[in-house]
Formats: C-alpha cells, sequence, structure tokens
C-alpha cells in the first residue's frame, strides 16, 4: 500500500537518511525503531510530506506522491507534541480537517460525535486543549488525525510524554484503535517494549539506515546484527573465534573450549570471528556442565530481585557473563563456586 | 518590605517624584495665564491657551494630525513586512539568516542621528522629494526591528508542528497561515504594531532629516515652537494627549477586567 | 530545480523577502552610502559631492576642536551612564524585590513617562530650570539661595536631560536581572557565614552584572548621539558629536565630513556592542527594549 524506496536525505551536509526502503501493508502496524538521530522521524516527516528527500520516492496505493504537499496525500499525523491548536476547542480542533475540505456542519458534528466515541472522550467538545490531561490530549489528537479516515497514519513518539502507567493503557487502546479501524500504523519510537508490543513488524534503524526489519519475535530471537541484539532485549556478547564449518554448523571456540553455534546465522569461514549473542534469561548456570554449549567459569556475584536472580559469572576467558533466573531454581550456587555457563545453541544467534 | 522598608520606600519615591516632576510641570503650566514669550512667572488660571490650540494658531494641532497619519502608516507596513519576515525566518533556515537578521536589526541599535543622517543622504541622491513618502520610508525602517522581535519571540514559544498540523489535515499554506499561525502570534504582532506606533509618534530626530516642506510632524513642530521661547500651547497639547492616553489605559483594563470576569 | 519546488513549497523565501528586500534597499543602502560619501570630496561650489576618493574627511576628526567635541561626547555618555548606573540600578533592585502588586504598580510608573512625547519632557526640565521657574522660585522663597542661580544651559543640565531621558533603559534590564534571580543562592551564602554586604558583592551583582552591562549599553549608545538635549538644555560651550553632525549638515552643508564622523560614531557604537556581545549579551535583548 506505501511503498518508500531508498531515501535519502542530508541536513547540514550531515547524512540523516542514507537509503531507507520499506513497504507497509493495508491494516499492518509498522514501528520504526532507533535511538535518536538514527533517522526515524525524518523518515515519518517525509511520508507526511514535512520534508522533501534529497533522493528516492514515496508511492501510495502505486501512485508517486514524494512531492505532493502534505495537504495533498491521504495521510495524517499524530505528533510527538500532539500539535492541538491551543486557540480552538477539541470539536473544533477534531473537525478542522473536515471544515477545510467543506464537509457540511451537521456532517461535522456527526463525524467529531463519532470520533470522540472511539476515542472514549464523548462529550468533550467544548473543553479546551489546556484543560486536558496529557492522555485527553493524546486522545484528542488521535481523533483529530482519524476523522478524515486515512490510508495510513502516522504516530511520532505518541505516548513519549505520557508516565509509564498511562504509556502502558495507551498502547493497549491504540492496538484496540488500529485493529477495529484496520488501517494502516507507521509508528516511530525508541521504546523497545512499546515496538514489541504493538508492532506486526518492526524496522530498527540505525545512521540513516534500516538494519533489520521482520515481526518482533523475529528480531528478538534472529538478530542479524549486534546492533539490532542491543537494541531489543538484554544480551551478553561472547566473542569466539571460527574453527571450522561443518555441513552449515558453524564450530566456535573460546578459551580453548570447542562448542557449535547456531547454523543459519552469517556466512563463516574457519578463522573469522564472531559473537554469540546469549540472551540474560536464556542462560543456565550450573555445577556440571549442561550440554554442548557450557563454558567453566566463577559466581562472582549473586542478586536476589523478587521473582527472579541475578547472578554474574566470571568466565575462564576473562569475560563476565550476566544471568538472570527464575528464583524457583533448583541448586542454590554460592559466590565464589566454580559453575558452567550454558546454553542452547539454537537460541544463541550469532552476530557481527 | 521589612525593616528596610521605609527606607526603599523613599528612594523610590523620590527618583518617581524626579520622574514626574517635568510631567507634572508641564501640565500645570498649560493652565498658565501668562502669555509672555520669554517668562515663566505663574501668573493665574486660565483656559486660554487650550482655546488657542483648538484654534491652532500655532499648526500643532496639524502637526499631530500629520503625525497620526505617519504612525498609522509606518506601523502598518512595518507590521506586515516585520510579521512575515519574522515568520518565514522562523521556518526554514536560510543561508543568510544570521547576517540578514543583523542588518534588519541595526536600525534598532544604531544612534538615531546616524540612520537620519544616512537617509538624508540617500533620499537626496535618489531625488526623492521630501516629505510623507520619506517619512513613512524612513520610519517603517525603524519601526521592523521591533516587530521583528516581538513577534519572532511569540513564534519561538510557538510549537513549530502547529501549522504542520493543520497541513497536514488538509489546509493549504495560506489557510495554516490564517487559521492557526496568525491568531496564536496575533498578541505579538499587535503589541509590536502598538510599540511601533508609540516609536513613530514619538520620533524626532529622523523625522526632523527627512521632512519636508508641507509636512511637519508633532515632535518636530514642538522642537521648533520650544526653541523660539515659550509656547504653552505645547503643554496644553501634551496634557490632553497625556489625558487620553490614560482615559485609553483604564478602559483597556475596564475591559480587561471585565473579560477576566465572564470567562472563570 | 530542486530548491526551486523547496520554495514553492513552504513559501518561506516569498514570506521574508519583502523584509530582505527593504532591509537592503534602506539599511545596507544607507549605511553603505554613508561610508561611500565618507571617503567622498565635498564639491567645489560646496553643495553637492564628487566621488573623488579622499581621506581628508577623516583627517580632519584630528582637528583639536573636533576632538574636543568627540572627547566632550564620551564624557557625556559616560557620566550620563555612571549616573543611570547609580540611580538605576539600586532602582531596578528594590523594584524586583518589592511585592507583585507593588511592582506592576512600580513599573507602571516607569513607563507612564514614555507615553509623553520625549522633547515634552525636556521642555519640562527647560520649564523647571529657568532663570525664573519653579525651582528657582522655590530655593529664593526658602531663602537657600539670595538671587537665581544659572542652571538653564549648562553642562549639567544636558546631563540631567540624559540621564532623565535614559535611566528607563537601565531601570528595565538590572530589574528583569535582578527578578530572575535565584535567590537561593544569596541565602546559601549568608548560610555560609556572609555578610549581607558581602552576598551582595560576591552573588548578587555578578549574578546580575548582564542586566547592568545591558543597561550601560542602552544609556551609552543613544546618549552619543540625543543632539537635541544639548540643544535645548545646553550652553552654547556644549556641542557633541551629534550636534556637530547636526551642523555639518543642515548648516555647513559638508556631507563627507558629516558621513565621516558618523562612521566614527558607528564605530564606537559597534566597539560597545561587541564588548557587550563578548560579556555574552544578546544583541535581541538591547533591541527589544
Amino acid at each position: 500500500m506505501l511503498e518508500i524506496r531508498n531515501l535519502k536525505k542530508q541536513f547540514d551536509h550531515a547524512d540523516v537518511l542514507r537509503g531507507v526502503s520499506l513497504t507497509i501493508e493495508t491494516g499492518e502496524f509498522i514501528t520504526l525503531l532507533g535511538p535518536s538521530g538514527c533517522g526515524k522521524t525524518t523518515t515519518l516527516r517525509i511520508v507526511a510530506g514535512l520534508t522533501e528527500p534529497d533522493e528516492g520516492s514515496v508511492l501510495l496505493d502505486g501512485a508517486d506522491i514524494t512531492h505532493l504537499p502534505p495537504e495533498k496525500r491521504d495521510v495524517n499525523t499524530v505528533f510527538q507534541s500532539y500539535a492541538l491548536f491551543p486557540h480552538m476547542n477539541v470539536g473544533k480542533n477534531i473537525a478542522y480537517g473536515l471544515r477545510v475540505r467543506g464537509v457540511k456542519k451537521e456532517e461535522r458534528a456527526r463525524r467529531v460525535e463519532e470520533m470522540l466515541r472511539l476515542v472514549a472522550l464523548e462529550g468533550f467538545e467544548k473543553r479546551m486543549p489546556s484543560q486536558l490531561s496529557g492522555g485527553q490530549r493524546q486522545r484528542i489528537a488521535i481523533a483529530r488525525a482519524l476523522v478524515l479516515g486515512p490510508k495510513l497514519l502516522l504516530l511520532d513518539e505518541p505516548l513519549g510524554a505520557l508516565d509509564l502507567k498511562l504509556r502502558q493503557q495507551m498502547q493497549r487502546e491504540l492496538k484496540d484503535i488500529q485493529k477495529r479501524l484496520g488501517i494502516a500504523f507507521l509508528y516511530v519510537t525508541h521504546d523497545q517494549e512499546e515496538a514489541l508490543n504493538l508492532s506486526d513488524r518492526i524496522a530498527i534503524m540505525r545512521d540513516g539506515l534500516i538494519e533489520q526489519i521482520g515481526a518482533p519475535e523475529d528480531i528478538y530471537e534472529r538478530p542479524t546484527t549486534r546492533f539490532a541484539a542491543e537494541f531489543i532485549g538484554q544480551s551478553n556478547f561472547l566473542r569466539c573465534a571460527v574453527v571450522d564449518v561443518a555441513g552449515g554448523v558453524p564450530v566456535l571456540t573460546y578459551a580453548d573450549t570447542r562448542f557449535p553455534g547456531r547454523a543459519g546465522g552469517p556466512e563463516l569461514r574457519a578463522g573469522d570471528e564472531v559473537e554469540v549473542c546469549l540472551r540474560l534469561e536464556r542462560v543456565r548456570l550450573s555445577r556440571a556442565p549442561a550440554g554442548p554449549c557450557s563454558l567453566p567459569g566463577v559466581l562472582k556475584s549473586r542478586h536476589y530481585a523478587g521473582g527472579s536472580i541475578r547472578e554474574t559469572v566470571a568466565l575462564q576467558g576473562g569475560q563476565e557473563i550476566l544471568a538472570i533466573q527464575q528464583s524457583s531454581g533448583e541448586e542454590r550456587l554460592e559466590e565464589g563456586e566454580r559453575v558452567y555457563v550454558s546454553w542452547n545453541p539454537n537460541e544463541a544467534a550469532l552476530v557481527r | 518590605m521589612k525593616k528596610n522598608g521605609w527606607r526603599s520606600f523613599l528612594y523610590l519615591g523620590m527618583v518617581l517624584i524626579l520622574m514626574y516632576l517635568p510631567i507634572i510641570v508641564t501640565v500645570l503650566y498649560s493652565f498658565n495665564a501668562n502669555t509672555s514669550r520669554f517668562t515663566f512667572q505663574f501668573t493665574g488660571f486660565s483656559l486660554q491657551h487650550y482655546k488657542a490650540l483648538l484654534a491652532d494658531t500655532n499648526g500643532l494641532l496639524d502637526a499631530l494630525w500629520q503625525s497620526l497619519q505617519l504612525a498609522l502608516y509606518s506601523c502598518l507596513i512595518s507590521a506586515v513586512l516585520g510579521t512575515l519576515g519574522a515568520v518565514g525566518m522562523a521556518r526554514r533556515k536560510f543561508r543568510f539568516a544570521g547576517a540578514l537578521e543583523g542588518l534588519a536589526l541595526l536600525p534598532a541599535m544604531t544612534p538615531e542621528i546616524i540612520m537620519a543622517m544616512g537617509f538624508l543622504a540617500i533620499f537626496t541622491a535618489v531625488g526623492l522629494p521630501f516629505g510623507m513618502l520619506t517619512l513613512v520610508l524612513a520610519h517603517v525602517t525603524f519601526c521592523v526591528p521591533y516587530i521583528y522581535i516581538v513577534v519572532k519571540g511569540r513564534l519561538a514559544g510557538m510549537d513549530p508542528d502547529l501549522p504542520n498540523a493543520a497541513r497536514d489535515l488538509g489546509a493549504s499554506p495560506m489557510r495554516a497561515f490564517c487559521s492557526v499561525t496568525l491568531p496564536l502570534i496575533f498578541p505579538g504582532v499587535l503589541s509590536g504594531t502598538l510599540l511601533a506606533f508609540a516609536m513613530s509618534m514619538d520620533d524626532f530626530v529622523i523625522s526632523f532629516f527627512v521632512t519636508g516642506p508641507g509636512t511637519t510632524t508633532l515632535p518636530v513642530k514642538i522642537y521648533s515652537s520650544v526653541r523660539m521661547g515659550v509656547s504653552l500651547q505645547v503643554n496644553a497639547l501634551s496634557t490632553l494627549m497625556l489625558g487620553t492616553v490614560f482615559l485609553l489605559m483604564a478602559l483597556f483594563r475596564l475591559l480587561r477586567r471585565r473579560r477576566a470576569v465572564q470567562t472563570t | 530545480m530542486k530548491k526551486q519546488m523547496r520554495k514553492k513549497r513552504d513559501g518561506a523565501f516569498w514570506l521574508v523577502a519583502p523584509m530582505a528586500i527593504w532591509t537592503i534597499l534602506f539599511v545596507l543602502a544607507t549605511l553603505g552610502y554613508i561610508l561611500y560619501l565618507s571617503f567622498s570630496t565635498r564639491a567645489e561650489n560646496g553643495m553637492g559631492v564628487t566621488a573623488q576618493f579622499t581621506l581628508d574627511n577623516y583627517l580632519k576628526i584630528l582637528n583639536p576642536s573636533y576632538l574636543k567635541v568627540l572627547g566632550n561626547s564620551l564624557k557625556l555618555a559616560a557620566i550620563t551612564t555612571i549616573i543611570c548606573l547609580l540611580v538605576g540600578y539600586p532602582f531596578g533592585y528594590l523594584m524586583a524585590k518589592a511585592s507583585p502588586k507593588r511592582r506592576a504598580v512600580l513599573m507602571l510608573l516607569v513607563i507612564v513617562p514614555f507615553w509623553t512625547n520625549a522633547l515634552v519632557r525636556v521642555y519640562g526640565w527647560r520649564i523647571l530650570l529657568m532663570g525664573d521657574g519653579p525651582v528657582n522660585t522655590f530655593l529664593l522663597t526658602l531663602g537657600v539661595i539670595d538671587q537665581p542661580l544659572k542652571l538653564l544651559n549648562t553642562f549639567g543640565a544636558v546631563v540631567l536631560g540624559m540621564v532623565y531621558a535614559l535611566l528607563p533603559f537601565m531601570i528595565l534590564p538590572t530589574y528583569s536581572s535582578v527578578e530572575k534571580m535565584d535567590w537561593t543562592l544569596v541565602e546559601a551564602s549568608r548560610d555560609m557565614g556572609s555578610s549581607p554586604l558581602r552576598a551582595f558583592v560576591t552573588v548578587t551583582l555578578p549574578l546580575t552584572a548582564p542586566g547592568m552591562l545591558a543597561g550601560c549599553v542602552l544609556t551609552f549608545v543613544p546618549s552619543i548621539g540625543l543632539f537635541f538635549m544639548s540643544d535645548l538644555l545646553g550652553g552654547s560651550n556644549d556641542v557633541f558629536l551629534g550636534n556637530l553632525i547636526n551642523d555639518q549638515l543642515l548648516k555647513s552643508r559638508d556631507w563627507p565630513f558629516a558621513a565621516a564622523l558618523s562612521v566614527v560614531m558607528m564605530l564606537l557604537t559597534s566597539l560597545f556592542l561587541w564588548i557587550y556581545r563578548r560579556a555574552g549579551g544578546k544583541a535581541e535583548n538591547i533591541a527589544a527594549l
């Protein structure tokens, strides 16, 4: 439905976008996730028509809209600051787009009411934006953007200004609205949890490029780069050398211990270096080696944190490994004890 | 304002008395019965200077009328130039933005007589006839910075995405400007325009140099009257103007209070 | 091509264009023309200007009688600024420390005199200071003096007029810098054992220095050019740079020399603005008042 092709953009001679391509399907919830300055907001603004790319094109339903001004696009935006017009009441804010299009008064009133019902703020027409709470403003901004029935809704960190509890509630409501209306959402955030909860697909952006794109589970289980692995979830990165590749399965070595790596990762040859991404909650600690991937070490610290235990192990090779275990665990390990760190090779992605 | 209260009160009071002394004297002498051009003895109460003023024997009212026209043209033209300029500059980073802004603000930071000399010289060189036209050109030039700064300040306090949101919802650039940006910066535009009006009304140095035969602004007229000796019509006019300003001020406050009552 | 599209898109270019053109026509051209004039030669008949390059106009300033005028102007500006600072800083300080209600009243009282024409206010002083004006009459009745003092047409009267006209420009910036100050710093200093005076000198004064500096620039710069003050209050010896330019322009009609004087004055002004900026001041704060 929306196709972004090879977008490039410079601001003050600095590359902000270096060739971003992305396709969004009807009804899809897609998130641009990345640290500040990665170009996610610029991409969104190019789709909205607020910024013009130096190169590349934007196609909506096959039509090139790259050089169309924002008012001519069937796309609406929820701004990070909400950008509610402070001199108009809630009803007028929501009706603004209809008014510009010359929709009749009765029809406007009906649609405004409908939108207020959608965001569960019936009866708020006469309030001024300054009289609303942060969450209410957020909902009005969504209602205002949806009243024109866009094909695609753009959301620029819409939950950034809200506190944690409200953010979680709004996440559910957003997802609910999106499902009910069945329109595509292009969502920008730097919050990995938000991205994981809401998205059908996540595009991780870094330095003006999309680093990896896929379903949340895909990205979590099979990160292709260290950046992607670091950005979503918490991991240990173990730098290993490749000794051999036998039938697609790489054999790795760390501190003179050999163990298998996951197949289907990056193209590897003997002599390469690679990092094993060990998710904190997928690392197991035990007194005896368990399975083919087990490295010896010493338990350095152990912190009880309610439902889980955080443990640090110093491997024989020197690196420290952090592990999170359920506190209902079987054997209780003591600090200073010799232990083995082990993992299932199929749960540990290899990244470069 | 505790134990040192009376001392600071005394100090503030003394400075204020000095500030108001010449104004009070001006008002008092407007009722002086003395008509001599060269002495200032207060000889008794009279309204004769007001009568003479209203008959406009010295041309003061005519000068006031010219000044009002000049101030109106200047503040309106500079309001348009300064407002559009500030809005445009806020919208995009121009290559020479800093230089242009510095240059545009220069008239507000240069001693007036330099601008005055420059206007006199360049208008002569170009061959413009001195009069209302040259006065308006010069006044607009020194009024633009004030409007620009006030509007720029107002824009700085405004979310830059507001006009974008209007565009996003289908408004043309013009419509977005008129329905969103303009109403939000309007208080700034208004106060800048009033300031420009006051500056234009009050300007003497620049007007003195670029005025021509047939056009005399009030400050220029006052200057020549005062240099000639005593002219208590000037006092009478100043008193009336001061009274008008106070009246407008009181009216404004009253209106604002009423509106404040209505909204709460 | 691409650039043009963008201009059309946000229209910013066309919004800025009128102001830019106006500024180039009337500020850049005007100041440039002054510079050009200052290096030109006065025409033979004394009425016009020829484009003959010369430095004579600048050399002429070095003439002792003109140098004296320059010195006089700087002296007047400096004295005015110092008196304004001494009178205006305490005023701004006390105003900022007053209760909000009193503050508003004081602010209004400081601004109201601006509603009357500057010339009228100077004229009021003229009346007050006349030989048979209220001040002399008052002093004579009290018996402090037995014959009228010469108050008008003196250097002192010019200084009085200048201070009077420019005092608000010192009061307002010092007021706003004191008002914005973080008073907990003064409390902290007192807490650590400073005397009130010491706390004022080591904390309050440095923190409010930007306001003072802005006030000094705002009084110093215009005081170089207010020629009508000495016209109306000063004596025949009180000739300042502003008067000199005025005379050269309208009486002697030696425009190149007047232009050279203007350039010198402009350089003096820029020097002060430069010092101000170096000290961290913002140009806008000045123009905003």
